[in-house]
């Protein structure tokens, strides 16, 4: 996808309108980094943000992640696939090197404005970008997205 | 640790310090790119090609985005470092890996040493290399490294160095300092270093790559520990002949990262 917004916000951990973290961090999991290198850009309750949204924090956002690109396959038919599982119980070759990872960005800072705010819930917005604000097109994928607060 | 295949009663040898690209001597700076110029000649597995194939194409040994929250990034890239640190001095013993100070470039881009094109009339060893049979094999790929570099403020602040080197979780510190730091400083540059399979190639990596180790070091100071979990220590680092438990300890691979030091020869 080239940008992706929650269809459900997230319910902001609050105690009587104060935060009950003292950490809050995003997980994207299951990621996939086979194309160019790309920045997401994380926002709160930014649903219209593009590549051209100032990355400030009165515009919802609340930082980025960065993934290191794999680019075009330089190897032979197959080798960018990705098998599935062990061939046996004795393969103690590590995993395949396009697996998805997990990126993590912390929005401490970010999740609390929202609460100062008065907000009992966030939308999370990702733009995928590069360095000269480009729009980078379809290169954003995974599986999960995970607000992870730490008390 | 690592075995120093050295007869005891040789003298223990000094430190050798990794320094600022930006605070090399010329003499240091020329050593450097002598070092750079011999092993791109060689085409065997002494020589460049070989060390940049290992961390991708065709090799692809490198820890990038394998194990999130268990990561062997930063033991494997020192091994790394280490290695073709060796390969430069075994060409020209008095060259040194010089670390890339992200924060200071903010308003230059890349330092001047690896940016001109040209040095004393010759073709600047740092500025680039031509790309190995397996990179340019099809008729649109380039023969030669490339970069595209973003607007130099976009590179790490001082406070962003700052704020993970203060995390004192390991693990925590190791995916940030992937993630936030090292990842963005390669989609910066852009072009070959953009790609996990090429990035090793232009030459600007191992700067890039002795700066991120420089962090884990001063990490290591700043928390007075190691980092990895004991039972990590005995895991070999593929295609280095190293273990996690050799790369710990930057003295015992024979460098740090002073600030400055200052000796005294008791008579």
């Amino acid at each position: 996808m080239d940008r992706y917004t929650t269809e459900k916000p997230f319910e902001v951990p609050v105690w009587e309108g104060q935060p009950t973290f003292y950490r809050a961090d995003l997980h994207v999991s299951g990621l996939e980094h086979r194309g160019d290198p790309y920045e997401g850009r994380v926002f709160l309750d930014a649903p219209d943000a593009g590549p051209d949204t100032s990355m400030e924090a009165d515009a919802g956002y609340a930082g980025s992640f960065y993934v290191f690109g794999h680019g075009p396959c330089y190897g032979d038919e197959g080798h960018c696939e990705v098998p599935k599982g062990p061939i046996h119980p004795f393969d103690y070759r590590r995993p395949h090197g396009l697996n998805p990872c997990v990126a993590v960005v912390t929005v401490t800072d970010a999740l609390r404005r929202r609460i100062d705010a008065g907000a009992e819930e966030v939308a999370v917005t990702i733009v995928p970008s590069n360095v000269h604000d480009e729009d980078v097109g379809d290169i954003l994928h995974f599986e999960r997205l995970s607000l992870v607060t730490y008390d | 640790m690592v075995s120093p295949h050295r007869s005891p009663i040789q003298s223990q040898p000094r430190l050798r310090h990794r320094k600022s690209i930006e605070k090399l001597r010329p003499d240091q700076l020329d050593a450097l790119r002598r070092g750079f110029a011999a092993i791109k000649r060689l085409r065997d597995n002494r020589g460049f090609w070989h060390w940049a194939g290992l961390h991708g194409a065709p090799a692809y040994d490198c820890e990038h985005s394998l194990r999130s929250f268990d990561s062997l990034f930063l033991p494997w890239h020192r091994a790394y470092l280490y290695r073709l640190e060796l390969a430069l001095q075994t060409q020209v013993p008095e060259s040194t890996l010089p670390w890339w100070d992200w924060p200071a470039s903010r308003a230059t881009g890349i330092p001047a040493a690896y940016s001109e094109q040209q040095v004393d009339g010759a073709d600047n060893p740092l500025a680039g290399s031509d790309l190995p049979p397996l990179l340019t094999e099809r008729e649109n790929w380039p023969r030669h490294t490339s970069r595209r570099p973003g607007p130099p403020s976009r590179l790490p602040s001082v406070d962003l160095v700052e704020e993970v080197l203060e995390l004192r979780d390991f693990n925590d510190f190791s995916l940030q300092l992937e993630e936030q730091l090292h990842n963005s400083v390669h989609g910066w540059v852009g072009g070959t270093m953009g790609q996990i399979p090429t990035a090793a190639f232009d030459p600007i990596f191992w700067a890039h790559h002795t700066m991120v180790d420089r962090l884990w070091s001063l990490w290591q100071v700043r928390h007075s520990s190691r980092g990895p979990r004991p039972d990590q220590w005995r895991v070999v680092l593929r295609g280095l002949d190293m273990t996690v438990g050799d790369v710990l300890d930057t003295a015992a691979l024979g460098y740090d990262y002073a600030a400055s030091t200052a000796h005294r020869t008791v008579s």
